[in-house]
């Protein structure tokens, strides 16, 4: 009998197949990971099993039952219980109280408080989790949050568990003692999945393992029968060693890299040539989450370098690229050609010549109700030519405008549209011409996932005008998770992992050294 | 629910347009259902807001104070700030006004005026401080600053301290002692209460829309509210924006009621409970949040509280001119939170 069975699963958005006919297998007892790149069609897969989408065609069962497709509560009835990676708690409740929150024991239509306590501490003991019960759920930190979905799920019945991303969160000694209780919950027969972008978390818990690659189920193997580099290479869809193609996905000819390569090389023949533009020293801070973001990151950038940040997601970026802008207190120290404390503002970072096309456009990057020469206009909104003394210079301003939307072929080419009614990549496009030829020659360019979600073209045409800041000189950092972008354009690739360093690479290394970087796996090869 | 409310409508005009003239017929078809003869209730209607210099001039009085009402609270729209302060900024602002409006000097009506601005400013940078510095949502601050205001001044300060002497046994003579004539608003036409409360307060709206269109100043607080992340990140001190455009969003409120105080109360009465305040709320929403609609707003909706006065003498109650009200800012406010809500159940 299987615990959790998925068969032929397909799941469309639009014309494209999100999960494309995955057949998938628990058992009771038994630990099956979920691995894949994102957007590989784990988590689609996961809410199609719990019903929270309904499947275009594919069968669910549940302990040999055919379970209604997208009906959440017939999948909590058959026992599905899902931890999702942002938790879904009361602060101000207790941990027990959290727990029995919409299924309460009642006792003549009043709560059973003494009962409900008992069973959740019950609960816990016996998976060996320990949680004070009569904690507020706000006083405590994220693994012991964690714990608490997770005892939430077994004292509701879960017989399947379902991890999203469980380790994420969590630091490495926390991840070991979920690993643990993992293992606990199948010794005592229930079915975990677990999904995971760390592969050697994976190897640790798992028994068997699969792999989802572009909505399609890749392989099932048991742990005993695979490797960190055999299920990378299944994951990434490539034999790893092979030379990568760097216009994959991008439009960018290798050889256009080769060519920068000698170009930075003449660039550096000048006096200048080996001053740092940007020094960063034990840059460390805290994560929106109260955990260590960076942990004491040091690098340098050159004029005219391109420095790629790669990284599985969350082992530092986002701080380091807010940091850097003055949207984040670090402490080390930050100097932009010598001079100290460019980014204790955003104001103070933008006056030095600190240009960031951030991560999250909407939200960071543009006003969406705002019309598109004014959000060109935004951050220069008090100098030529979009203003004039204290008041804005229509004329000035349009005329700009329409000059950064024709350069940067930003479509409808009309100053007056609505920065919000734009396709994204088009806001992306507003965006680059903004920080990039909006004013003076930026000194200090910060670029994260500069290309996401755009075409050919459009990616195109960002990567030329990063290179044209490093031609003028800028020292550009380039946070990406497409090792084939980062490989495209960088000069160096600095590995973060963890917040720190993990290493430096050449940009012409390959998937396997960059991914060892990556999981840390690796100790640090060369150090910048 | 406030982003909604007062996100910029694609075509504000027709829309306010639209909820005008159906506000208009529904109270018709109201006036029909009770009873009594819609038409004579229309026409005394007209005839209180605009039938000569003494109507015109009731409802310049009445649009002047909710043009500047309704400013204070677009100004703190455009910052995404929603000002239900307005009321207890007036309150400050009239007392200021009574207060310094006592001196005879040929200056005292701009002190008087300076004064009352100051005052409601300054009880509009408390809760843009408290927002910027402990994230108090602006909406419960203001509302409890209202009724601070209301029992400070009205409880205590115009009952006490600041009461006319020999005052206090007679109701109709209760309040401040009387502003000097120097503090008047001068009036122009004669059978008129027209004052130049109206032309100061076109000319406020003017400056804001000025302020808000034309500077860069206005921009930044415009890029604020609508996107203050972005605002932010583009280096624009945004929790200074917001303090600056409350304390002017309650300036403005302030003036309001002085020009209650100097134009027609003459002094700071011992009851003045005036709601407009709170209308500055729905002008304001009827206005599309603009300085320019706000302006027409108020004058519309300044005739048709100058015209209820009338509406007795047909046997209505005055307070049928707030239904139309309602149903006006209810046409507008509605849609915005509606037509999302309606968009994603189809989705």
């Amino acid at each position: 009998m299987k615990a959790l069975e998925l068969s032929a699963i397909v799941k469309r958005f639009g014309g494209l197949a999100a999960v494309d006919g995955v057949s998938l297998a628990v058992a009771p007892g038994e630990v099956l990971a979920l691995v894949g790149e994102n957007g590989a069609g784990k988590s689609t897969l996961i809410s199609v099993a719990c019903g929270l989408y309904q499947a275009d065609s594919g069968s669910v069962r549940a302990f040999d039952r055919e379970l209604p497709l997208g009906d959440p509560r017939a999948a909590i009835d058959a026992g599905l219980g899902v931890v999702y990676q942002h938790f879904m708690l009361v602060g101000p409740l207790t941990v027990w109280e959290n727990v029995v929150l919409g299924r309460e024991p009642r006792r003549f239509g009043a709560l059973d408080a003494a009962r409900a306590r008992r069973e959740v501490a019950e609960a816990a003991q016996r998976f060996g989790l320990s949680l004070e019960v009569d904690a507020r759920i706000e006083t405590l930190g994220v693994g012991a949050q964690q714990r608490v979905e997770i005892v939430k799920q077994l004292w509701r019945g879960a017989r399947v568990l379902i991890l999203a991303d469980p380790t994420a969160v969590l630091s490495p000694r926390e991840a070991n003692e979920l690993g643990k209780t993992v293992r606990a919950l199948a010794a005592d027969g229930r079915a975990v999945i677990f999904i995971s972008h760390k592969l050697r978390e994976v190897l640790a818990v798992a028994d068997r393992i699969a792999v989802l690659r572009r909505g399609k189920l890749v392989q099932v193997t048991p742990r005993t029968e695979t490797s960190a580099a055999q299920l990378a290479e299944a994951v990434m869809g490539r034999p790893l060693g092979a030379e990568p193609d760097a216009a994959a996905g991008l439009g960018v000819p290798a050889t256009e890299r080769l060519t920068l390569g000698l170009s930075s090389r003449d660039d550096h023949g000048n006096a200048n040539a080996n001053l740092s533009l940007l020094e960063a020293r034990d840059l460390a801070c805290l994560s929106d989450r109260g955990r260590p973001g960076l942990r004491g990151l040091s690098f340098d950038i050159r004029r005219g370098e391109v420095l790629g940040v790669a990284g599985v997601d969350g082992n530092g970026q986002s701080e380091l690229a807010e940091a850097l802008t003055g949207l984040r207190r670090a402490t080390g120290s930050l100097r932009l050609g010598g001079a100290d404390g460019f980014a204790r503002t955003p104001a103070s970072a933008r006056k030095a010549g600190v240009v960031h096309l951030p991560e999250d456009r909407h939200r960071r990057a543009l006003c969406l109700p705002l019309s598109v020469e004014e959000n060109l206009a935004l951050g220069r909104q008090r100098d030529a030519p979009y203003a004039r003394g204290a008041l804005i210079d229509r004329d000035g301003r349009r005329a700009k405008a329409h000059e950064l939307v024709r350069d940067y072929d930003v479509r409808p080419p009309d100053p007056l549209a609505r920065a919000g009614d734009l396709s994204g990549g088009n806001q992306q496009k507003l965006v680059a011409a903004r920080e990039l030829a909006g004013g003076a020659p930026p000194r200090l360019v910060v670029a994260v996932q500069p290309t996401r979600g755009l075409d050919l073209g459009a990616s195109r045409r960002v990567h030329d005008a990063l290179r044209d800041a490093r031609k003028q000189g800028a020292a550009v950092l380039i946070i990406s998770l497409d090792l084939d972008e980062l490989r495209a354009v960088s000069d160096r690739i600095l590995v973060l992992f963890d917040g720190s360093q993990a290493g430096i690479a050449a940009p012409d290394a390959s998937d396997e050294e960059l991914g060892r970087l990556m999981l840390g796996t690796a100790t640090s090869t060369a150090h910048a | 629910m406030r982003e909604k409310l007062f996100a910029p409508a694609r075509d504000p005009l027709w829309s306010a347009l639209a909820a005008v003239l159906v506000s208009l017929l529904v109270s018709f078809l109201a006036i029909a259902a009770t009873g009594r003869d819609p038409l004579a209730g229309f026409g005394n209607l007209a005839v209180g807001a605009l039938a000569g210099p003494g109507p015109l001039g009731e409802t310049a009085i009445k649009s002047a104070v909710l043009i500047l009402t309704g400013l204070s609270v677009a100004i703190a729209f455009t910052v995404g700030l929603f000002n239900i302060g307005a009321e207890g900024q007036l309150i400050w602002g009239g007392l200021a006004a009574a207060v310094v409006g006592r001196l005879d000097s040929p200056v005292a009506l701009p002190l008087a005026l300076a004064a009352a601005a100051l005052a409601g400013g300054g009880w509009g940078f408390i809760p843009g401080i408290l927002k910027v510095r402990r994230g108090v949502h602006e909406v419960i601050s203001t509302i409890l600053l209202n009724w601070v205001a209301i029992h400070l001044v009205h409880g205590w300060l115009v009952a006490g301290p600041l009461a006319a002497a020999g005052g206090g046994a007679s109701i109709s003579v209760a309040g401040t002692e009387p502003i000097s004539h120097a503090a008047w608003l001068p009036r122009f036409v004669t059978g008129s209460r027209l004052d130049l409360g109206f032309p100061l307060a076109l000319l406020i709206a003017a400056a804001v829309w000025f302020l808000l269109t034309r500077t860069a100043r206005g921009f930044e607080w415009r890029a604020v509210g609508a996107g203050a992340e972005a605002a932010h990140a583009s280096g624009i001190p945004s929790g200074r924006r917001v303090c600056e455009a409350m304390a002017l969003s309650g300036a403005l409120a302030g003036l309001a009621g002085a020009l209650l105080i100097l134009g027609t109360e003459h002094k700071y009465p011992g009851v003045f409970r005036t709601g407009y305040g709170f209308d500055g709320i729905a002008v304001a929403l009827l206005g599309g949040g603009t300085a320019a609609g706000t302006a027409v707003a108020g004058v519309f909706f300044g005739a048709i509280r100058a015209g209820a006065t009338r509406l007795q003498l047909v046997g209505i109650h005055p307070s049928f001119a707030e239904l139309i009200q309602g149903i006006a800012v209810l046409l507008v406010a509605a849609p915005r939170i509606f037509l999302p809500l309606w968009k994603r159940l189809r989705a």
